[in-house]
């Protein structure tokens, strides 16, 4: 209960400083775009990266093995992928034309209103749908790490996000967002560290494995390489889809700012996912030597932070909060600005102002959460929109929308609706899909054809 | 013709290509890491659209290189318990690390080439 406290009152601070900062809409939506890379990295990071990565992670690691870290293999190549893919010419379109939202720059890009609506109501379709998953991880991670009632949990990491992104819009969040990054970083780093000491080190657990569980070795693991490269494909091109990734790059102040990001958010990534290899790792080897009992996968995390101490649990609370926090702040902002903005603008009304958008920001993260904390089916729905779902609606458009003149408004609005709703019809079905079709992926492949076939048909 | 360095018809023709070996590969699993690669590698090629450089285009063949050799090794040792897990964590994934952020740095250029007349509103080489 303290750590929350603490973590309302810290969010009140930066609520306090972020309102006295925000004068337009470019603060609000776009942290008034002054940010450098540093900041945008961390940021960057933090908002990217949810609390699967300390409790999901090392349970599929419990189950797959290696085979689960072709979800994050990508790692090192996805920052030079997104500056150079997404980057580049969003940073472009931004400084000529100063825009605030992703739905706004897609519809400079294509000069369509149809554009703009259909963007805007797959983020606020995805932004909601993942805002209330957010909360009820909380909820469900509040009562393993920090021992508190789980509506508590959800409740006050919603209050506190909500404060800060309400009343200090994206100015507020980027601070907020890169103290958790840094929190996220080093407390997964010590933890990762903690849990492999306590294996014995990385070579004794992975000789543990060799000769207790093969299976989760080699290559791909227990999983299916058709399956793991899925995975490598959707985590790695994805990056280029997801709405807060590229909602960062509307933050610099400059495209010189580019030159360093890569590092930057390759940096904070891998200190981030240590958490999911060494605690993985760490956490199975011990499972396998009987140290550790686990009912389920998503035990193991727990459970191997309990036989540390509880000082690891926790830091493993903390940095779980931090991680759902910083990705709440970020859907929490688009989908405010894709209610009071893009669909507005779309329709032809003017844009509402910044006290309309932080009345959008508190009744979002209300609905979020109610359905959240009180609906365990409707979490369950709603979490099939997540990293796929944009990642078929958007990648076409952000890839080959944004490189290839020949693209169109219509071509764009096609792929973006088409890519959307083959997601949602694939993952309706997905325990009968064989390994390797990963809806997401099979998603924006079909809206990429949709682009090149619309946007070459004559009018 | 909306850039110097690729051809208009290139791109949606690549596009295509790889969304059809997207849909195909979990049929046909050998076909999966080299639509991987290709498809990696391609996106990050994009980039040629807008500064067709010569050092860029090597600099984005060597990781197209890597990306194949890594994951051919990962397909050859996927039956070998250590040797899979060390080739994956080592070479697609450790060493790979600095490198690719230095690439970027080292291949970055501050101005970026200035647009070209576009037939769609903002058009694709901003």
């Amino acid at each position: 209960m303290t750590v929350l406290a603490v973590l309302v009152l810290l969010a009140a601070a930066v609520a306090w400083w972020g309102a006295r900062r925000v004068r337009d809409s470019a603060d609000y939506f776009a942290a008034g775009h002054r940010a450098g890379a540093w900041l945008v990295g961390v940021a960057g990071t933090a908002a990217a990266v949810s609390g699967f990565t300390f409790v999901g992670g090392p349970g599929l690691f419990a189950v797959a093995g290696v085979g689960s870290l072709w979800i994050i293999l990508s790692a090192p190549l996805t920052g030079a992928l997104q500056c150079w893919a997404v980057g580049e010419p969003v940073v472009a379109m931004v400084e000529r034309h100063k825009v605030l939202t992703i739905p706004e720059l897609l519809a400079t890009r294509f000069a369509g209103r149809d554009t703009r609506a259909t963007a805007a109501l797959v983020i606020v379709v995805g932004c909601v749908a993942s805002l209330a998953v957010q909360a009820r991880a909380a909820a469900v991670l509040g009562e393993d790490f920090l021992r508190v009632p789980g509506v508590a949990a959800a409740i006050a990491a919603m209050l506190a996000t909500t404060a800060y992104t309400g009343l200090g819009g994206m100015r507020a969040g980027l601070l907020a967002d890169a103290v958790q990054g840094v929190v996220m970083a080093s407390f997964a780093v010590l933890l990762a560290g903690a849990a492999l000491v306590a294996a014995g080190g990385p070579a004794r657990a992975v000789a543990t494995l060799a000769s207790a569980r093969p299976d989760l070795l080699g290559s791909f693991g227990a999983a299916d390489p058709a399956r793991a490269c899925a995975w490598y494909l959707l985590f790695c091109l994805g990056t280029c889809a997801q709405p807060h990734y590229v909602q960062k790059f509307l933050f610099l102040r400059s495209r010189a700012q580019l030159r360093l990001l890569p590092a930057v958010l390759t940096g904070a990534l891998v200190a981030t996912l240590a958490v999911w290899i060494g605690v993985g790792l760490a956490g199975s080897a011990l499972a396998a030597r009987g140290t550790l009992a686990i009912a389920r996968p998503d035990d193991l995390a727990p459970r191997t932070m309990s036989l540390l101490g509880p000082w690891a649990v926790l830091t493993a609370g903390v940095a779980v909060l931090a991680a759902m926090m910083s990705t709440t702040a970020s859907f929490l902002n688009m989908a405010a600005a894709a209610v009071t903005r893009d669909l507005r603008e779309a329709l032809g009304r003017p844009a509402l102002g910044v006290a309309a958008a932080r009345v959008a920001t508190v009744l979002l993260a209300v609905v979020a959460t109610a359905v959240g904390v009180a609906s365990q089916r409707a979490v369950v729905l709603l979490g099939l929109v997540g990293w796929g779902f944009f990642t078929a609606a958007l990648l076409p458009v952000f890839t080959l929308g944004l490189a290839w003149s020949g693209a169109t408004a219509r071509g764009a609005a096609a792929a973006i609706a088409v890519g959307a709703v083959a997601d949602l019809v694939l993952e309706a079905v997905r325990g009968q899909l064989p390994a390797g079709v990963e809806p997401g992926l099979a998603g924006a492949a079909l809206g990429t054809i949709v682009l090149i076939a619309a946007s070459r048909r004559r009018p | 013709m909306h850039s110097r360095g690729v051809p208009g018809a290139a791109l949606p023709a690549t596009a295509a290509a790889l969304a059809l070996g997207v849909l195909a590969a979990p049929f046909v699993p050998a076909l999966f890491p080299l639509v991987l690669a290709g498809a990696s590698a391609a996106a990050c090629a994009l980039v040629l659209v807008r500064r067709p450089a010569r050092r860029l285009a090597l600099a984005l063949a060597a990781v197209a290189l890597w990306l194949v050799v890594g994951l051919a090794g990962a397909w050859a040792l996927r039956a070998r318990a250590l040797a899979g897990f060390a080739w994956v964590v080592t070479v697609l994934f450790l060493l790979p690390l600095p490198l690719l952020p230095w690439v970027y740095y080292r291949t970055f250029v501050k101005e970026d080439v200035p647009p070209t007349p576009q037939a769609h509103g903002e058009g694709g080489a901003p």
